[in-house]
């Protein structure tokens, strides 16, 4: 009884699945690289420093110092941003009801990254700022695009339909897109720097970075997280969602805000990573189903995991040399999404 | 931003053109002719043309006579050619030139994409192209021989002994032959006495050297068949990433522990203080080269350029990688 009862509470089968995917990714992510730790010795790193226990005798400082400083913060930082690329990405579908829509669709992925490449381009640094004055001018210029956008998809259609706002967040990407290339056609020196940074990494970011995008992590998907049943309610329409008691206009504007601001925190601190944002909601959604107030934190989960994963690939498959993320992310990605497709049709 | 990755490839021909490390080097390694100093030099030039060449990409010229206005494509050729006494002669180099001082009053004809036009209204008699970059431009540079223009593209030095071969390309074809085996003597002089004085060093002294060529995040480095490799051999220190072969993008951890005694980045010319942020990495502590502060830069220049200043270059760093033998 109880068994059966635990079988068809997809729900929770979803939640523990996507668990011990976030899990298992973490750990084979923490565990594999230049240098191996067997999951044992994590866990007992990670007792240690929970409990604060001694463990200078067990593991050597060296490759301590290599998981502590360097692995786990680029593990931690993938996971963050494929969780703030996922979650964002769904909640644009389904605010947009696009199945196109993914983070970078309104421009601001676009205006993240003239911030950075601004920043590296004039080689900006602001006094206090140091090495944070990429990723804090990338997520202001972020945010202004996102406000100029909505302030132009207001001017053009005062109901800021849908598709208003896609063709508007469309005219920026191209606008700043040019303008990313522009600057890419006049640099010299910072041409490698620059290319690196649009191409996306979560390499060398370190603990600072994790600290930048944390907060605003937190903030978007709370946002998110506590509009998911007017998600669900505009995934019918914008006119149905007010019929059922919706304030269309306020919900749709504190949703793109905050979609907003994960995408920006999460290309400030890692670059323009694409796929993760557009796939993983498809993904979670066909395989879950489209509720809303499951589908958000599902995606947190699988998006985590999955950017994980793909970093753990980034660094390994010609170790020691390193590959872009971004371009393993659409290679494992696209065919994985495929094959997903294919089955659900079958079946 | 899907055009990112065209601009990838874009970014991996500005490292060859920057550094002259493309991949399709002629692999001939003929010894240098020894030429008698004592005949008159001028006349030897004169008669030295019509001259028939093939260059690095198989392309037969005649140079009818002794090139007096030359536009130089790629800054080690322009470095060579001032080298060898043809200051007045360049009329062009590219945008990337910034050696010797004098670039600064000449015209410059584009970088990665070559401004024809003000190519030909300078209306040069010789275009010294080179072999890193010559198939990206390769359409320009037709437009240019159609023009009825020589272009000698020079082989793609990944050497110290085909950086030799470069200069006596570019002295061949500009009619400066003795002076380009001057400074080839002279090169040759200079790195056999770094040999010499780092002979001694025993396998135990013998320092590995990391070479960073770009900034974090993203650490290129120079492995096998590379200057950098060759210039480390030179003074009888190892090419911590000897292991890979070419431009590299290396993993931090891997760096870490390859641990080597010394990390020489080649970009402080474009940022701050390479060596601080190297010393101030997360998780790179306890490296030899950061405990003992072991961080230098050297201009990136002096030490990728296929020109006359490669000894330099290789003094710059025996002089940081070993300073108890260099510093007088």
């Amino acid at each position: 009884m109880f068994i059966r009862k635990f079988l068809t509470n997809n729900h929770l089968l979803a939640y523990v699945l996507a668990f011990a995917f976030l899990l298992v990714s973490m750990l084979a992510a923490i565990s594999v690289g230049s240098v191996s730790v067997p999951v044992s010795d994590i866990v007992k790193i990670i007792g240690a420093h929970v409990f604060r226990l001694s463990i200078a005798e067990q593991v050597d400082s060296m490759d301590m110092n290599i998981v502590s400083q360097i692995r786990l913060p680029r593990v931690l930082l993938a996971g963050l941003v494929g969780a703030s690329l996922a979650i964002a990405g769904a909640a644009f579908q389904g605010l947009l009801r696009n199945p196109l829509a993914d983070p970078y669709i309104l421009g601001v992925s676009s205006g993240a990254s003239v911030g950075a490449v601004v920043t590296l381009f004039f080689n900006i640094s602001i006094p206090f700022l140091g090495l944070y004055t990429l990723p804090a001018l990338s997520i202001a210029a972020a945010l202004l695009t996102i406000l100029f956008v909505l302030f132009f998809a207001r001017r053009v259609d005062r109901t800021m339909r849908v598709e208003t706002i896609i063709l508007t967040g469309i005219v920026f990407s191209s606008f700043l897109g040019a303008f990313i290339s522009l600057i890419i056609a006049l640099t010299g020196d910072q041409l490698q720097q620059i290319m690196g940074w649009l191409l996306g990494s979560v390499s060398m970011r370190g603990w600072s970075h994790i600290g930048i995008i944390v907060p605003f992590f937190i903030l978007g998907s709370l946002l998110l997280l506590l509009n998911t049943s007017e998600l669900n309610a505009m995934s019918f329409g914008e006119e149905r969602a007010q019929h059922l008691g919706v304030d269309v206009e306020k919900r749709k504007l504190v949703i793109l805000v905050a979609g907003s601001i994960l995408t920006g925190a999460a290309v400030a601190v890692s670059g323009a990573i694409g796929f993760v944002g557009l796939v993983i909601p498809h993904l979670t959604r066909r395989l879950w189903g489209p509720d809303h107030v499951h589908l958000l934190p599902l995606s947190i989960l699988t998006g985590a995991g999955f950017l994980m994963l793909t970093d753990l690939v980034s660094r390994t498959i010609i170790s020691p040399r390193i590959l872009p993320i971004g371009v393993i992310t659409a290679l494992i990605g696209a065919p994985i999404f495929a094959l997903i497709l294919m089955k659900q049709r079958k079946s | 931003m899907k055009k990112v990755l065209s601009f990838f490839l874009l970014l991996m021909l500005t490292l060859g053109l920057l550094a002259g490390c493309g991949s399709d080097s002629p692999e001939s390694e003929k010894e240098p002719e020894s030429t008698d100093e004592s005949t008159g030099q001028t006349e030897a030039e004169e008669s030295a043309f019509p001259l028939t060449v093939t260059d690095a990409l198989d392309h037969d010229m005649t140079i009818d006579e002794k090139p007096e206005r030359i536009v130089s494509l790629i800054p080690s050729n322009t470095e060579i050619a001032f080298a060898l006494g043809l200051g007045e002669e360049i009329v062009g180099v590219s945008d990337h030139d910034n050696y010797p001082e004098a670039v600064e009053k000449k015209e410059r004809v584009g970088g990665l994409e070559l401004n024809v036009e003000v190519i030909l209204s300078l209306e040069p008699d010789l275009v010294l192209a080179h072999a890193s970059s010559a198939h990206n431009s390769e359409k320009a540079l037709q437009q240019i021989r159609d023009a009825g223009i020589d272009v000698y593209v020079v082989h793609d030095a990944q050497q110290i002994t085909e950086a030799y071969e470069s200069v006596e390309q570019i002295g061949q074809v500009t009619g400066t032959q003795d002076k380009a085996e001057d400074i080839v003597s002279n090169m040759k002089e200079e790195f056999a006495a770094l040999r010499e004085k780092t002979k001694a060093i025993s396998d135990d002294e013998r320092k590995s050297v990391f070479f960073e060529v770009s900034p974090a995040p993203e650490l290129f480095t120079a492995g096998k068949n590379t200057f950098f490799d060759d210039l480390l051999q030179v003074i009888n220190a190892d090419n911590a990433a000897k292991e890979q072969d070419g431009w590299v993008q290396m993993d931090p951890e891997a760096i870490v522990q390859l641990n080597p005694d010394v990390i020489i980045t080649t970009y402080g010319d474009y940022e701050d203080d390479p060596a601080a942020q190297v010393l101030k990495r997360d998780g790179w502590k306890d490296m030899t080269a950061v405990e003992k502060e072991q961080v230098y830069d050297v201009p990136s220049d002096i030490v990728s350029r296929p020109g006359p200043r490669l000894a330099e270059g290789a003094k710059e760093i025996a002089k940081v990688v070993y300073p108890e033998i260099f510093d007088e």
